[in-house]
């Protein structure tokens, strides 16, 4: 049987995306806030670039074997979506795949920081940015995986 | 295996492009605007169609033939689905995404001018013009699809 496959995604794929994966994961304590150096020690947190956007980054396995990754989108996030789900339905995996939205979760310090530092590459600008929007957004990603760990089952 | 045309905003290309693959346009001859306007799924396509794939038939070999169309980033769409097959060890060929794009990116944009005026018997002809223009190039590129991925069935 094959593993079940959840995807989180959002713009860029480094930073709500990838703190997701990494709540999913346990690599975060979910009780308190994460500091700078837990977040940068994340794969891929602020690291992505541009090329890496549609590629599939696999994060690890969950404690109920389910794979996890990350994906940058864009704003193509409900079309890559929808294509990624009519495909896999098209080849009879759709029962495996799971596709979670982060940018729901993404706040104004996030998007700005991310916008500065990724895509400017203005990293000494963007970066302290995006640590403290992902630690406000922090809260709210911790609830949307708890959401999706009761949602998709093993 | 499964092809997929990908367009930009409309299906336009990509209806050419499967009608060229499934033997419905001729291809020794740029089409004439009749032709074009038979094929199934030949306009514009609505928001909620966007990511939405259309079946269009199936080819000689027995090949599934689909329409697609996305508004923005279609490079992404398709390193997606590429890597979404990679992930599950599938070959290339199993979805192989063909994008069918005009070299000018802001021509599906005039289509959108056109059709808000509700201009949309001049819209149809643009769009045939746009094939036209197009043709040789979607011979090739349906061609070079068939070729490299009917050949990597057979392996």
């Amino acid at each position: 049987m094959a593993h079940k496959k959840i995807i989180y995604h959002c713009y860029g794929g480094a930073h709500s995306s990838v703190v997701a994966a990494a709540i999913h994961l346990g690599q975060l304590r979910t009780d308190t806030l994460p500091g700078d150096a837990e977040l940068m020690r994340l794969t891929l947190f602020d690291r992505q670039t541009k090329d890496g956007h549609g590629l599939l980054h696999f994060f690890g396995f969950d404690e109920q074997g389910k794979q996890v990754y990350c994906l940058g989108c864009r704003n193509a996030g409900t079309t890559v979506e929808q294509v990624l789900l009519q495909v896999a339905e098209m080849l009879g995996l759709r029962e495996d795949l799971f596709l979670v939205d982060t940018l729901q979760c993404v706040t104004v310090k996030m998007r700005i920081g991310g916008y500065f530092s990724r895509r400017w590459q203005l990293v000494r600008l963007g970066r302290p940015l995006v640590l403290a929007g992902t630690r406000e957004a922090f809260p709210a990603l911790v609830s949307l995986v708890q959401k999706v760990k009761e949602e998709v089952l093993p | 295996m499964n092809y997929l045309y990908l367009g930009l905003a409309d299906l336009y290309l990509p209806a050419a492009a499967a009608g060229i693959h499934l033997g419905r346009l001729d291809s020794t001859k740029p089409p004439a605007a009749a032709d074009l306007l038979t094929l199934p799924h030949f306009r514009r396509a609505s928001r909620d169609e966007d990511g939405r794939l259309f079946p269009v038939g199936s080819d000689y070999a027995g090949n599934m033939v689909y329409l697609l169309c996305v508004r923005v980033h279609p490079e992404v769409v398709v390193r997606s689905v590429e890597s979404l097959l990679g992930l599950y060890g599938l070959p290339l060929h199993a979805a192989k995404v063909v994008p069918c794009l005009p070299e000018n990116p802001q021509a599906p944009l005039w289509g959108r001018v056109l059709s808000g005026l509700g201009l949309h018997g001049l819209e149809q002809k643009f769009a045939c013009l746009l094939v036209r223009n197009c043709f040789g190039n979607m011979l090739r590129t349906v061609a070079e699809a068939r070729v490299v991925f009917d050949s990597a069935a057979h392996i």
